[in-house]
């Protein structure tokens, strides 16, 4: 739980930090797609993920996002084993185009499990990525200062009620 | 109205999108990282770092894997290890065998093998620089229904005892598919490609449920091959499928550019040196020029004939004559393209039949026959021809066999008979005089020398 409120602590602090949003919104799309995508397998390396991979590191995206979001994809394409095999399954027309385009069958996309995974992280990334830049500029914009204000007054000791919640809200934004 | 004084309007809050006045404006991130430099060396580093503990073992999974499809395992003992860098596999000790079952299959006291990574990496082929293996044993002797490697142990069952002529006949059937896919397609206009072969629908053992397809090399297209630049592999006894004479006793094999697909340059000679438990020494020459053309001989200077007799070699066809004596034997073959050119020359010494006394009548004659020829050597040669998959006999050398050997033989036996009885002759005359004797004696050396 600890670990949980951390991983969501550090994902406010990244909004909350001086990374532009379409940077925090490249670290959530590069991440998930790290935390889908195959990058080292059993089967061997895989190209598009270390591609992937790269450009997290060459393009000026917060890492802080991509390493977040890699471990919250991590943990889900874990626990989406089964209906990505399903999805993988029923796209196994896919499958057996990719095995005969060698980038994409060095991407594992000739394995209906690996492809079941990176087509949800291909679906879930982008939807993340525009959330995240979303919330970032409507936090920075709408709360983040108002927020701000408010704790001057309650250090002012001129707030009541709620002071808990409020001091949760201001330890997860760093405030 | 309200009576409260007027207080002053409250200041209004700042837009956090609006630089405050005399605020530095804050620069706007670049795309590129400006550290990605030093972060994708810090990257590689660690990747370089990593490949001892990583891809190394990783290599070495996949190795282990591929024996475990064929049923085969390395022993604990066994060590292998890849050094990428360096671009070689290196193994010590190395024993292979059968999965949970006891008795070595193959063991080898060193492997060293080096890639040749930058050619393999621009040919898309599997380059290796030079493989040499010291010290392989082993024993492929057959373990129920099934020979080690050769015909690993069918699911189905059966037991039946593996037929090798059928064997030899699906390598070339096999060979000559092999060949004909590797060729170059042309395609003239309005003429039909060739027809695209689906991808290899096989199921991961490490993913149940999922389905992986392979790609499945395509007419004319490009087909990754092994090619060994030089190879050398020494070794001791490796027992055959079945017990005969012809087990290995120790072997040498050398060659030059060993690939099944050859470029049109490259040149591959492949040279054996093979000793027998019972069937004598057998030299072995292949040379192949790009593919199109080569030559094979085999010869074996001393071949017992008792040992190509063995019921598992001829079956009962020469076991039930017994023979004796010796087979000087050679096959000299050579072929372009599909064609194949070729003989196979035996010359047999001192041969015996000794059939056993239940043995019909046919086969007393035959061995009558025979040996009237009092072991004279008999030359034997025998026309190949055909296809390089099928090859066929085109002319059975009996006729040379009838007709000069039995005249050879004849002229031996003549010869033989001619100094035995002049040998009794001198006898009678050097009796009387022991003078005479000694010049008796020396005539009778020379007669022996001419009947040679």
């Amino acid at each position: 739980m600890i670990i949980l409120l951390k991983m969501l602590r550090g994902m406010l602090k990244a909004i909350t930090s001086s990374a532009a949003p379409w940077q925090v919104a490249c670290g959530a799309l590069f991440g998930v797609l790290l935390g889908f995508l195959p990058i080292f397998p059993s089967a061997g390396p895989a190209l598009l993920g270390l591609t992937i991979l790269f450009l997290a590191i060459v393009i000026n995206c917060h890492l802080g996002s991509v390493l977040l979001f890699f471990g919250l994809g991590k943990v889900l394409s874990l626990m989406l084993v089964n209906p990505a095999v399903a999805l993988g399954n029923s796209c196994s027309g896919i499958a057996e185009a990719s095995a005969d385009i060698p980038f994409l069958h060095h991407s594992h996309w000739s394995h209906t499990g690996y492809l079941g995974l990176t087509m949800i992280g291909l679906i879930a990334a982008p939807l993340i990525a525009v959330f995240m830049a979303w919330f970032t500029v409507w936090l920075r914009t709408k709360v983040q200062e108002k927020l701000a204000a408010r704790r001057k007054l309650m250090a002012a000791g001129k707030v009541v009620g709620n002071a808990m919640v409020f001091k949760a809200v201001c330890w997860f934004l760093s405030l | 109205m309200s009576d409260l004084p007027d207080l002053p309007a409250a200041a209004p809050l700042p837009d956090p999108t609006v630089p405050a006045p005399g605020a530095v404006p804050a620069k706007r991130p670049g795309l590129i990282r400006r550290s990605a430099v030093i972060v994708l060396v810090v990257v590689i580093l660690l990747f370089i770092l990593a490949f001892p503990f990583v891809v190394s073992p990783w290599i070495i999974a996949k190795v282990k894997v591929v024996l475990a499809s064929q049923g085969l395992e390395l022993t604990p003992e066994s060590t292998l290890s890849v050094s990428v860098f360096g671009g070689s596999v290196n193994g010590r000790n190395l024993v292979l065998r059968e999965i949970g079952q006891p008795g070595d299959v193959l063991t080898a006291t060193t492997l060293n093998a080096d890639l040749a990574v930058l050619a393999s990496i621009s040919s898309g082929d599997v380059i290796v620089d030079e493989l040499t293996i010291e010290g392989l044993t082993g024993s492929l002797r057959r373990r129920g229904d099934h020979v080690p490697i050769i015909s690993p142990p069918d699911p189905k069952g059966g037991g039946a005892p593996t037929d090798w002529l059928k064997l030899a006949q699906k390598a070339c059937d096999w060979y000559k598919q092999h060949r004909e896919e590797r060729k170059p397609v042309e395609t003239k206009p309005g003429e039909k490609p060739p027809e695209h072969k689906p991808p290899l629908k096989t199921e991961p053992t490490d993913w149940p449920k999922a389905v992986q397809y392979k790609p499945v090399p395509q007419p004319g297209g490009h087909w990754a091959r092994l090619l060994i630049r030089k190879l050398s592999i020494t070794g001791g006894k490796v027992g055959m499928p079945d017990e005969t004479p012809f087990d290995v006793a120790g072997f040498s094999l050398i060659g030059t550019n060993v690939a099944l697909d050859l470029n049109a340059d490259e040149v591959m000679d492949l040279t054996g040196k093979i000793a027998t438990t019972g069937a004598g020494p057998l030299d072995l020459a292949i040379n192949r020029k790009g593919g199109e053309s080569g030559t094979l001989k085999v010869a074996a200077s001393q071949m017992p004939l008792a040992a190509l007799a063995s019921k598992p070699i001829s079956g009962d066809t020469l076991a039930q004559y017994h023979p004796q004596g010796d087979a000087k034997f050679s096959l000299d073959t050579a072929w372009t393209g599909w064609n194949l050119t070729g003989a196979i020359d035996s010359v047999l010494t001192g041969l015996v039949l000794s059939p056993d006394k239940e043995a019909s009548s046919q086969a007393q004659q035959v061995a009558q026959a025979v040996n009237a020829l009092k072991g004279q050597p008999i030359a034997w040669p025998v026309k190949l021809g055909g296809l390089l998959y099928a090859p066929t006999i085109t002319d059975t050398g009996a006729e040379a066999v009838l007709k000069g050997n039995a005249a050879s033989a004849a002229t031996g036996i003549l010869k033989d008979k001619a100094t035995e009885k002049a040998g009794e002759l001198l006898d009678k005359q050097g009796v009387k005089s022991p003078a005479v004797q000694g010049a008796t004696d020396k005539a009778k050396d020379l007669l022996k020398g001419f009947g040679k």
